[in-house]
């Protein structure tokens, strides 16, 4: 298992798919609502929290080279307290992959198949990705970094025609409310940078732990860059109605013509959002299923695919039985993202630090 | 009534044909307990979603924890 070697660049493209994918839809609403017209400070400001978080996993995986967040943990903090806090973790990943499945059936059933039941699209997606997954992480990397450039070229497609109707006014005035709220919207946004913490259970395949620093900060900076720019065109073409729409961006597609003969580009959309949302399924999936496997001690996470993927597609409808539930629990998940992906990882470096554990490789 | 049956015996199906593609898989009894620590709790928690649509879930379970700590850092 350890053989399967994937370079830095394909996993910072996964990683970017991973971020970009809820991002673009739901990111600019829930920004809103937090930082109000301020909210492409915010996304300059965010950016911050995704370095952190890269490069306390790095520093980990130097500390402690081949092994995943499950694994050192226990070198750190002990058995019984590493398990207890491992399962927390996993907890709150499972309850990343019903978030994210939940959005995909909710765009789904209210943009393009308002008649089919749900469980048909999680029962797909998940059941797709745990193929892929069945393949190895090589394959997921793979398709990662092929589509990458793909994705991102679609949403370029979409977007460039609309930058005629932007209103720069709308973004006017400047900071009216003082720094608070968008300290809050940078908080809101690390709801995806804190993303950044799965690195930690594929960089035991990574080549070299320098080449990943380089490709990680690009993708950070390249998923602040898709931030800022969707912040500003859907703020410049809505304004304030913003708050009114749940994906605000799937919105301002529809109105995207170009040459005045090429319309409803929206179904470019759904073609990017599926390929998207089938990578971050690809990842977060992956990274539950070898994080079970690694804390019940076993070498093999394949058997492991199957089960999680139940638990899972259960995780979508427990978590949020309906969309009120998804749109008024933001808040709530954004902390436990934060504990969990953001304040964990710092304090097991901090405890790795204090315990004297040395970085064992340079590379 | 009759509808939450047929989806009983649906998800029963499911379990079952799930538990025969995975037998093979299962050598050892690690990987044995692994596995069933993560099917049964996954099966019967499917099976008490159909009779109880409405079983209070992890979002609802974080309201108390984690709503002070909401108020403060965020507006909504």
């Amino acid at each position: 298992m350890q053989q399967t070697k994937i370079s830095p660049a394909q996993v910072a493209s996964l990683l970017i798919m991973a971020v970009l994918s809820t991002s673009m839809l739901s990111a600019p609403n829930f920004a809103f609502r937090e930082a109000g017209r301020d909210m492409w400070i915010s996304a300059i400001l965010s950016p911050a929290f995704g370095f952190i978080i890269l490069f306390t996993v790095v520093a980990l995986h130097r500390i402690f080279p081949g092994r995943n967040l499950i694994q050192y943990s226990v070198n750190i903090l002990g058995a019984p307290v590493s398990k207890a806090l491992g399962l927390l973790f996993l907890f709150n990943a499972l309850l990343l992959n019903g978030s994210q499945t939940r959005q995909f059936i909710d765009f789904m059933s209210l943009s393009y198949f308002t008649r089919t039941p749900s469980i048909v699209f999680t029962l797909s997606i998940t059941l797709v990705a745990a193929l892929a997954i069945r393949s190895g992480v090589e394959i997921i990397s793979r398709i990662a970094g092929l589509l990458a450039p793909i994705s991102i070229f679609i949403v370029l497609i979409i977007i460039l025609p609309l930058t005629y109707s932007i209103d720069l006014e709308r973004l006017m005035p400047v900071m009216e409310h003082g720094f608070r709220p968008i300290g809050r919207g940078a908080m809101a946004l690390n709801l995806w940078f804190s993303m950044f913490v799965y690195l930690t259970f594929f960089l035991p395949h990574v080549t070299s732990n320098k080449g990943m620093l380089r490709w990680g900060s690009i993708s950070v900076t390249t998923a602040a860059l898709c931030f800022i720019f969707s912040f500003i065109y859907t703020l410049g073409i809505m304004g304030s109605a913003l708050k009114a729409f749940t994906y605000p961006f799937m919105v301002i597609s529809r109105y995207t013509q170009a040459f005045e003969f090429l319309a409803h580009l929206d179904s470019l959309v759904m073609l990017f959002w599926v390929i998207d949302v089938f990578l971050r399924v690809c990842m977060t999936y992956y990274c539950v299923v070898v994080g079970f496997a690694h804390l019940f001690g076993l070498r093999d996470h394949v058997p492991l695919i199957l089960p999680v993927g139940v638990i899972v597609t259960l995780f979508t409808y427990w978590s949020y039985p309906n969309t009120i539930v998804f749109a008024s629990s933001g808040s709530l998940v954004a902390v436990s993202y934060t504990i969990f992906n953001f304040i964990y990882p710092l304090i097991l470096l901090a405890a790795a630090k204090l315990r004297g554990f040395a970085a064992q490789s340079s590379n | 009534m009759n509808l939450s049956k047929t989806h009983i015996a649906v998800v029963t199906l499911v379990a079952i044909g799930m538990l025969l593609f995975d037998w093979r898989g299962l050598t050892d009894i690690r990987t044995k307990i692994a596995y069933f620590s993560l099917y049964i709790p996954g099966f019967t928690l499917a099976i008490l979603l159909i009779i109880y649509p409405n079983l209070p879930g992890p979002v609802q379970w974080m309201r108390p924890l984690f709503a002070p700590l909401a108020k403060l850092l965020f507006k909504s």
